[in-house]
């Protein structure tokens, strides 16, 4: 019985403690000198945790880099590879730097990890050439990436393919007919 | 605006030398000179004592800001790296002291200093004393404050109140940024110290992880204080330096410094000038130096924040390195 009462006082203490309003009217002269009679009673906006603001504001600050990347053209293909899925087949134009007469590569392959994480999205493309298969990793919005598109999509139930690297080679392999390569990206 | 500091930066410097003077060795001068090397008579105003002034080391006060997390970020030619985003928050100066005499005579700093408030909070949540603290210098209720000591004297010359944004700082330069590391709580010596530990078999037992000897034998037959065994680790303050500060987002006044930062993210941290990039040789490398002793907003800024110039952005270093020269392959 004793235990009891000692505890319903402490839960109720804490609650005394937690919510202010339970103490009894608002002392005023606890905000001199920034209250003065006459003003009206200062309310403040409840603001959450610093970690949450931070973390709310970082989100903002991704989507506002990710826009500014894709609307420039530094990264015009960042939102396309950004939502990328295990079995898509992409077609990437590479550039060897950022002048403007620089010469590019070209890249296919298929996608066998796709992580989604706004502007740190990456994924990771895999090819055979010459009976040696070969994995490239990239970020969504890297400007080295001039053209991108996704060619053909395989089906997997998985959405990490890395237990290709135990399977037969033919299963890696990806060939994109010609047809389907009609014209390089970006001419 | 960068005219102010290169103005303090040349006021610091050796005076010219005299028309017509001559370099000539230390170890010539204390030999004793009679005459020129060359045979000329030593001109009338020539002072074997004389040296030239030691240039003082200009440092100014740093702000106060709260680290947000981490984003990539590729420079002009491609190259990636991490940055961390600090948002300054709600700066303002709310105190210029001198300090007493007595003060502790570091090498380099005058005995001005600066007290930086940031944060915000309600008045009724601080206590008396400092609700009338922040109120004299005609700011809000501040949750933190930090005092920078400057030098030299007229770094501290700024008004009570005045706001200090990220204009403060100059994108491409160097900083350091000071924070609470993230604590790890009671932590074992191969953690805390890095040490080995024990081979995981060959007889090992029970020490697989542990220090090991602590000492010699009977001499000197006790442990060195600072012995470096398991304990706290953490949750304490750690210098980050020379992390170059890669964009300045004037709307949110963000400061985006390239490298890791000490703490969790919505921490406090203190950023300042890298005491081992400041100085002439570095802010000379700059387009616009930071301003001195901070930035005041003015009609004549070609760079406020406006519809079209939101962020301002280090130059990218030196040369590009994917570049490919004319007639190499």
């Amino acid at each position: 019985m004793q235990s009891l009462l000692r505890r319903t006082a402490a839960l109720f203490a804490k609650y005394k403690r937690q919510h202010r309003a339970s103490g009894g009217p608002i002392r005023l002269e606890l905000n001199e000198p920034y209250w003065q009679p006459g003003m009206p009673v200062p309310r403040f906006p409840k603001r959450k945790r610093p970690v949450k603001r931070a973390k709310s504001l970082l989100l903002e600050l991704d989507r506002a880099e990710r826009e500014r990347l894709s609307a420039s053209g530094a990264a015009s293909h960042g939102p396309m590879l950004s939502a990328l899925r295990a079995g898509d087949v992409v077609q990437l134009r590479l550039r060897t730097s950022m002048q403007p007469d620089a010469p590019t590569r070209e890249l296919v392959g298929m996608c066998i990890a796709c992580r989604h994480r706004g502007i740190n999205s990456t994924f990771q493309i895999r090819n055979v050439y010459d009976g040696e298969a070969v994995e490239h990793g990239f970020f969504a919005y890297s400007p080295m990436i001039a053209e991108a598109r996704v060619v053909d999509s395989r089906e997997y139930r998985q959405s990490k393919l890395w237990y290709l690297r135990k399977r037969p080679i033919r299963e890696s392999m990806v060939r994109v007919p010609p047809s389907a390569l009609k014209s390089p990206p970006g001419g | 605006m960068h005219a102010n500091l290169l103005r303090a930066v040349a006021r610091h410097l050796s005076p010219p030398l005299p028309v017509g003077a001559r370099f000539l060795s230390i170890k010539l001068i204390r030999s004793g000179l009679t005459a020129l090397p060359d045979g000329e008579p030593l001109p009338e105003d020539y002072d074997p004592d004389w040296r030239p002034p030691r240039p003082e080391r200009i440092r100014r006060f740093g702000v106060l800001a709260r680290k947000v997390g981490m984003l990539p970020f590729w420079n002009a030619y491609g190259q990636y790296n991490c940055v961390t985003v600090l948002a300054v928050d709600n700066n303002h100066v709310l105190q210029v002291k001198q300090l007493p005499a007595n003060a502790s005579p570091v090498k380099g700093l005058s005995d001005m200093a600066v007290q930086i408030g940031a944060g915000f909070i309600r008045p009724y949540q601080a206590k008396r004393t400092h609700r009338f603290h922040c109120a004299y210098a005609g700011t809000d209720v501040k949750e933190k404050l930090v005092e920078f000591r400057v030098a030299p004297a007229s770094a501290a010359e700024v008004a009570l109140g005045t706001p200090i944004t990220a204009r403060h700082f100059a994108p491409g330069q160097y900083v350091d940024v000071t924070g609470t590391s993230i604590g790890k709580g009671f932590q074992g010596p191969m953690k805390r110290h890095g040490f080995h530990g024990q081979p995981a078999s060959h007889g090992v037992s029970l020490a697989h992880r542990s220090h090991g000897a602590t000492g010699q034998r009977q001499d000197p037959g006790r442990v060195f204080k600072g012995k470096k065994m398991a304990g706290h680790m953490g949750c304490k303050r750690v210098t980050v330096q020379n992390l170059l500060l890669q964009r300045i987002d004037l709307r949110r006044n963000l400061l985006y410094v390239s490298g890791h930062v000490p703490g969790h993210a919505g921490n406090w941290v203190m950023v300042r000038d890298a005491v081992k990039r400041s100085g002439a040789k570095w802010w000379d490398k700059l387009p616009h130096p930071p301003p001195f002793p901070t930035y005041v907003p003015s009609d004549d800024d070609d760079d406020t924040a406006t519809d079209d110039v939101a962020d301002l952005f280090a130059a990218p270093p030196g040369v590009d390195p994917f570049r490919v020269e004319e007639g190499k392959a």
